[in-house]
Parts: structure tokens; sequence; C-alpha cells
């Protein structure tokens, strides 16, 4: 099961402190070396190192064993950190779990619309309004991903996850949402996509799979009565 | 000459070497295997051409030789006209003419510079050698 | 004597043709120096562009533009920065300085240079002339993906003027570049070997080779692009618009690094003309310049991690491997300043601005070179952080580093270091209060190119900072402005070498006649002058001990 916030904080896990503390040694010795090695106004003349002793500037042009090691530390940085992108990048991309539910995403200019595999279920907003994704928590859910017109992109911030929705191409990848809740506007588009691209939005609702199971059914049930109205009108 | 030769053949090697990796290892063979390595060729190879053809003109006078028209009008004449010829793409056939005529006029300026040049050059170490 | 003078050297006014000569001088100085001013005022006004839409995001709602206004605005920021200010600007400093640091009279071809200046200024009226069409201008990325930019979803003629902008702006850079490169190739003074050449001409030499390697596959897409849009049929989906996207990143990622370089090199020159040090390192520098360029050419998928297009694996080692050659660019900084004699002037406060900045642009950019990391961060305001760093931080620093350092030397007048300090102290305060809260508006789901957020998100505090922070980057332009008014009329003689400087191009007067040089030092290494100043001190000591 590839739990895509997981993967994204064991990642951020290795690159964040490395990162920091890349930053914070090399801004150190910069302000060290300014304050260290710095001279004073009036002692500042160019090659002045008239009497009382004053330090030259050293001569020393290279180092190059210095340098040769050093580079080969951050050979083995690059290293450990592709390492550990690779080995996630296997997981996120091959998922072996099976999904619970199907959901076909379509994104068009701007709106979303969600179908529910097989089960004539369609989530869809209204004109201002945006839809409400509703997926079963801790199981994992299968997504289908394509455009009707422009390129897209469908984001899920609290999952760490964005794929492309692209036109005429479907693509398709499996998320997992471990914990209950709604989040308004918890889904965006965020490829531009043109005038209303900051409203292509949507809400995500997370439900335990019982409740999910329900929903599914009163929805069903309510489009068979339409259905069924409509044979009937 | 210390260049072309190294840093371009380096230049160009890097950038092969590069592409070999992506498509050996990584067996991509779709846009990384055609764009880095053709591009790379393509761009080292006209440089390397142009600048041996500057080279070869070199040889045959020195940089205190060289005489070139400090203000040259046809340059920005042949500029324009062709922003111009380009903005007709838009606009109209119209200013696809415009365009062209303006850039025959550049061009014609462009000629006459060479020829003064030339002739100043050949006029030059005559000069020199009357002193 | 004075009979015979003009002929040995016949007088050359310093602007022949008058005022209105400087516009075709085929002289590098002036054309070099043209590029450079026009080019910075479109740094100006993208920059008030940049204001504009700060303005609007500073609270949530639509109060200063609407969305179609907001969405030109980014389009044409980002637009005008790359193509019209940050590439010719990095390239102009070639056309105008790398003549006298190889210690030739001109630059190679000093004709596609001109041409070069007045094409940029075309493309830059054709891309902003949009503004004056009804429909306004272009509005649809600086990237402009099909089928976006396709002409049924974006049908304005500000897109086809843009298109066209941006055709002639690469024209123009390849043709600065193919100057700067040939004049290193063929017009070396004596001595000059491709290893002494100093590192600001080095990191030209990168750039340029990056500029002719990249910018035909621009140069390809826009033309794609345009028939596309007129005729249809050319990029169809669902290829078209994936090979439209490698197309443009194998450009679009290159370019960053083409407008990076150059400033790299004025740091370093800066560095080490105020340590009173050799640049340390040299030959490792040059390698790793050309292994960094290398790199970056095989970096541009990385842009494309989400399209499922692109080989991730691939392009996540390359884009990682990048920061073996900026680190060994870090090491060589700081063991050039350790134990030098370190002047803290305004052109090194500048660079140590850049080495800071630009380390949070390239730490950042190992981490969105992570795809686990970039599926999250990619298109949101963690990039629109990240860039601003590497070309804000590290370009736009490294510019006004150059600036500082060789203002002197085009000028002939000092610029004013009081003003000078008050303006790299409100440029950093600026740049981080305007960038450093969109890594976590980023992180916290804001995406990039948005004209509105909603007020529960809860962004608005660090959104209304951010604008603060532009305010205050704006006010350290004028700042500036006013140094250059200051120092061009109450001018302060510079004479030939203020800073006590290590290339070529202190050996001559300030502003360098016509033919540059009249008489060159012996080049025996990359650092001529300091060669000179360091014998001159030997022979001191060599009195001294005697005496």
């Amino acid at each position: 099961m590839t739990d895509t916030r997981r993967e994204f904080d064991q990642v951020a896990g290795l690159y964040l402190p490395i990162g920091v503390a890349v930053v914070v040694v090399i801004v150190a010795l910069v302000v060290v070396m300014a304050l260290r090695y710095r001279v004073r106004d009036g002692e500042q003349e160019p090659g002045d190192d008239g009497p009382g002793g004053r330090r030259r500037p050293s001569r020393i042009a290279d180092a190059p064993r210095a340098e040769a090691l050093y580079a080969a530390v951050l050979v083995c940085i690059a290293a450990l950190l592709v390492w550990r992108t690779f080995s996630t990048e296997a997981r996120e991309d091959h998922p072996r779990a099976a999904a619970t539910a199907t959901i076909d995403v379509t994104a068009a200019r701007w709106h979303w619309r969600f179908d529910y595999r097989g089960t004539g279920v369609t989530q869809l907003g209204g004109d201002r309004t945006p839809p409400t994704l509703v997926v079963p928590a801790a199981q994992p859910v299968r997504f289908t991903l394509v455009s009707i017109d422009v390129i897209h992109a469908f984001w899920i911030p609290a999952r760490r996850f964005k794929r492309d929705a692209n036109p005429g191409a479907s693509s398709s990848f499996e998320l997992i949402f471990p914990t209950t809740g709604f989040w308004r506007d918890g889904g965006e588009c965020s490829e531009f996509c043109g005038l209303r691209h900051a409203q292509m939005r949507f809400d995500v609702d997370v439900r335990t799979p019982a409740a999910y199971a329900a929903w599914l059914r009163q929805r069903r049930a309510a489009a068979g009565a339409v259905g069924a109205a409509g044979a009937a009108g | 000459m210390s260049w072309p030769g190294p840093t371009e053949l380096l230049w160009a090697g890097l950038l092969l070497l590069l592409g070999a990796v992506g498509w050996v290892v990584f067996e991509e063979t779709d846009y990384l295997s055609i764009l880095l390595p053709s591009f790379a060729v393509v761009a080292t190879a006209a440089f390397a051409a142009g600048s041996q053809l500057a080279a070869r003109r070199q040889q045959r006078r020195t940089v205190e030789d060289e005489v070139v028209t400090e203000v040259s009008w046809p340059t920005v004449l042949v500029a324009i006209a062709l922003s111009l010829a380009l903005f007709g793409l838009e606009v109209g056939t119209w200013l696809i003419y415009i365009g062209g005529g303006l850039f025959a006029f550049g061009a014609g300026g462009l000629l006459r510079e060479w020829t003064a040049e030339r002739r100043a050059l050949r006029a030059a170490p005559e000069r020199r050698a009357a002193r | 004597m004075s009979a015979t003078a003009p002929v040995a050297r016949p007088p050359r006014p310093r602007t022949p043709g008058g005022l209105v000569g400087t516009l075709a001088s085929t002289d590098h100085k002036v054309v070099g120096a043209g590029i450079f001013v026009t080019a910075f005022g479109f740094f100006l006004a993208a920059g008030v562009l940049a204001l504009l839409m700060r303005s609007e995001l500073a609270q949530p709602g639509l109060q200063v533009v609407s969305e179609e206004g907001y969405n030109q605005l980014f389009t044409i920021h980002g637009s005008t920065m790359f193509y019209l200010f940050a590439t010719p600007i990095a390239l102009a400093a070639g056309i105008y300085l790398v003549p006298l640091q190889i210690g030739a009279a001109r630059v190679a071809w000093p004709r596609l240079a001109l041409a070069g200046w007045w094409l940029t200024i075309m493309g830059g009226l054709s891309m902003w002339s949009g503004f004056l069409t009804q429909q306004g201008a272009a509005d649809v990325g600086w990237y402009a993906y099909p089928p976006l930019s396709d002409m049924p979803n974006s049908p304005t003629i500000g897109t086809d003027y843009w298109i066209f902008g941006v055709i002639l702006a690469a024209v123009a850079g390849m043709l600065l570049a193919a100057s700067v490169l040939a004049t290193i190739v063929k017009l070396r003074a004596p001595g000059m070997t491709m290893l002494r050449l100093p590192v600001f001409a080095w990191t030209q030499v990168v750039s340029c080779l990056m500029v002719l390697t990249a910018f035909p596959a621009l140069i390809v897409a826009m033309a794609l692009l345009f028939a596309q849009r007129q005729l249809g049929g050319v990029l169809t989906t669902p290829e078209g618009p994936i090979a439209y996207q490698h197309l443009f990143w194998f450009f679009g990622h290159p370019v960053v690094y083409v407008v990076f370089f150059p400033f790299l090199g004025a740091v370093a020159e800066a560095i080490a003309t105020f340590s009173g040090r050799r640049w340390f390192g040299y030959r490792p520098f040059v390698i790793s310049l050309l292994l960094f360029a290398a790199l970056s050419m095989s970096v541009w998928g990385h842009h494309m991690f989400t399209t499922e297009a692109v080989k991730n694996t691939y392009f996540s080692l390359t884009s990682t491997a990048l920061l073996v050659p900026a680190g060994i660019e870090y090491f060589d900084a700081l063991a050039t300043m350790w134990r030098g004699r370190i002047r803290l002037r305004v052109p090194m406060l500048f660079a140590l601005g850049f080495l800071v900045l630009f380390l949070i642009g390239g730490t950042t950019g190992i981490w969105i070179g992570s795809p686990a990391l970039d599926y999250h961060d990619t298109d949101s305001y963690f990039i629109v952080a990240h860039f601003h760093y590497t070309l804000f931080g590290g370009s736009v620093m490294g510019l006004f580093t150059a600036i500082y350092l060789w203002w002197p030397k085009v000028t002939g007048t000092m610029l004013r270091e009081r003003l000078g300090r008050w303006h790299f102290w409100l440029t950093m305060v600026g740049m981080n209060l305007t960038f450093f809260p969109m890594f976590f508006l980023g992180e916290q789901g804001m995406a990039r190119r948005v004209a509105d957020y909603p007020r529960s998100a809860g962004w608005t505090t660090l959104n209304t900072l951010s604008t603060i922070g532009s305010g205050v980057i704006a006010l350290s332009l004028l700042v500036f402005l006013l140094n250059v008014a200051v120092s061009l009329t109450r001018r302060v003689p510079a004479g030939p070498d203020p800073w006590g400087g290590h290339s070529l191009e202190w050996a001559t007067s300030s502003p360098p006649p016509p033919h540059n040089f009249d008489a060159l030092p012996p080049v025996r290494s990359f650092a001529p002058l300091l060669d000179r100043r360091e014998a001159e001190q030997d022979r001191g000591d060599a009195r001294g001990a005697v005496a």
C-alpha cells in the first residue's frame, strides 16, 4: 500500500535535516570568514601591507587533495539522497494493493467530475460550489484521471500528491486516506488552466468504510429514483 | 589555436555521455535519447564550423588590421526589417512585403559597408609601408 | 610630433555619429551598455507587474485586477524576466566585459551583437504590445503549454505577439552568445590561453555554449506553437503537448543556468578581489563549471515529473547530481575568503548575499529534484519561492554584484558606499520577507498562478507579509536608482583600478578608450594584475631583507 503522505514524510525526513544542516553550516562559514578576515576601513588600500606587521592575504591557490576529498563527500551525499528517492519511487510507481473503489476523475475548465465506477454515482459541483470527493478511509482508492480540454493537475495537498490530467490520455494512480474528516477546498487544480484556474477546487470527505458504503447506497438509490421517475414520466 | 578543440569536445562528450546513461541505464529511448545528443552534436558542430571559418579568416589578417565600420545603420535596418516581416505573419502580407523591402535596403547597405571595409583594409598596409 | 600622432592612431570621437549614433554603434562597449540598460528597463517594468500581483494577493478576494488581468500579469512578468531581462543582461555583460578581460580591442562579429540588441528591443515591443490590444497581452504563462495556448482556448492576438517576442528574443540571445563565444575563441591576447581566462570569462563560455545548444529548441517550440494556432494539426493531443513540453524545457531549464553562471562569475571576481586573493581552485572550478552546464542540459524532465511522460528516476539522478559541482563552487568561494584580507565593500556584500540566498534556492532545488517531494510541491508556491531564491537571490544579487563591481570601470565614477549599503540590506530584508513565506504557502497547498485564494485556507497573514516584502524590494531599487543618479551627477572619479582588481579590464582607463588598451601587461595566469602586485610585494620584501 502506498501512503503518499508517509512516503513524502520519509523522504523529507532525510532531505530536510541535511538541507538545513548544509544551509546553517555554510551561512555560518560565510559570516565567520567575513568577520574573521575582515580588514577595517582605513587599512583597506589594495596591497597595503605597511608597517605594523599587517597580515597579508594567503597565496595558497588550490588544494587538490582536500577538494577531491570534499567532492567525494558530495558524491556520497548525492548517492544517499538518490538511493532514498529511488526506493520510494519504486513503491509509488508500482502500487501492489488491490483497490476497493475506483473513481474516474474528469477535469474540465473549470470543474471536476467524479464518477464512481460500476455504481452510476457521479459527483458534480454547482456553478460556484465545488464538488465533494467522497472516499472511504484506510482503503486504497484507485483513480483514473483525464482532461477533456487543456492540461489540469489533480492535487490533494493533505495527501502530498498531484498528477497531471492530460487531454486524450488517461492516467491512473492509487491513494490512501488514513483518517476520516472533511477538508473544505481539500483538492485543487495546480496546473494553470486559464481564466478561473483559482476556483477549480473540490472538497474532500473521507468517511469510514461503512459510512462510505451507506453514502454510496443512498446516492445510488437517489440516482435510481431519478432514473425511475424519468422512465415513469 | 588551443580552442575550439578541447572545450568543445569536452562539452559535446559530456552531453553524449549523459544521453547514453539515460538510454542504457534508464532505458529512456524516447525524447532524452533524441534531444540531448542531437542538439549537442548539431550545436557544437555548427559552432566549430563557424569558428574554424573565422579562425581561417583570422589567419590572413591580424587584429589591428581589422577595420569595422563604427556605426552600422544597415545592421539595425536588417534587424528591424526581419522583425517586421515576422509581425507580418499576424498583421498581414503587406507588412511582410515592407519588411522584405527594408531588408533589401539593409542588405545593400551591409554590402557597401563590407566592400568599404575591405578597401580600407587593402589600403591600410600600403599607408603604413609608405610612412 | 603632434601632426603625426593622429596618423598613428586616428582620433575617434567617443560616440561616432553623435548620441543617435550610439544606437547603431559597433563598439562592444556601446552595444553592451545599450543592451544592459534596455534589459534593466525591462527588469523594472516586470517588477512593476510583480508589485501589482503582490497587491492583488495581499488579501483574499479580487481587489486590484481581474482574473484576466492577473493571468496577463504573471505571463508577461515571467516572460519579460527571462526573455527580455535575464538572458540579454547576462550576455550584455559578456559583450561589454569579455573583450576587456581577454585583452581584445573589440568583439568578434560586432554586427551580430548590434542586431541582438535591436532584436531584443523589437521582441520586447512585440511582447508588451499585447497590453494595447483589446483582449490584452498573452495570458498563457511564460511556458505557454498547448492546448491552453492553442487558438480555441486562447484566441487573443496578444498571444501571437508574445510568440513573436519570444522568437526574436531567442534569436537575439543566440546572436549575442555567438559573438561572445567567438570573441573568446578568436581574439584572446597573446599569452591568454583557455586556462588563463578570468573566471567571469569562463562562466560566459559555458553560458554561451548552453545558449547555442538549447535556444534552438525554444525557437522550434515557438514555431510549432504558432503553426498549431494558425493551421492546427501540429501539436495534436495527446502526444503533441508532451512533445512541446520536452522542447520547451530542453530550453527552459538550461536558460536558468544561462542567466546564473555569468553572475556566479561576477560574484567569484568580487570575492577574489575583495579578499585580496586569487580565486581558489581555478582548474577544479573550470571543470566543475563544464560539468555543471552539461548536467543542467540533462535535467529538464524534472519539470515533468507529474506528467508520467518521462523517466523520473533518470531526471532525479541528474538533478540531484547538480549538488556536486554547486558544492565545489561554494568550496572555492569559501576557500578564497579563508585567510584573505576581506574588505566588506558593497560589491562584496552583494556577493556574500548571493552565497547565502542562492544556497537556499539550491538546497530547495535538490529537494524538488526528488519526485516523491516534487509530487506535492510542483506548481505550488513552494516552486515560486525556490526559483526566486535562485533567480532573485542568485542572479539578481549577482547582477548587483556585477553592477557595483564594474560601475567604476564603465562610467569612470564611483557609486556611493552608504547608499549601496542601504540598497543591500533593504534587498536582503525585502527578498526574504517576500519569498520565504512562499515556502510555507506552497507546503500548505497554495497553487501557483492563482489570482485569489479562499479566506478559510488561512494563508492571509503569510501573503500579506510577502506583499510587504515586495514593497521593501521596490524601495531598495529606488535607493539603487538614487545611487545611480547621485553617482552620475556628482562624479567621484574612479581611476583605472579602484578595487585592486585581478584581471585585464583594470589595466586600462575608466571608461576604457574605444580601442580598449594602449598596452597590455604580460598574461601568465588568470589574474595578471594580481601577479604584478604580488611580484612588487616580493621585490619590496627582498629590498627590505637586504636593508
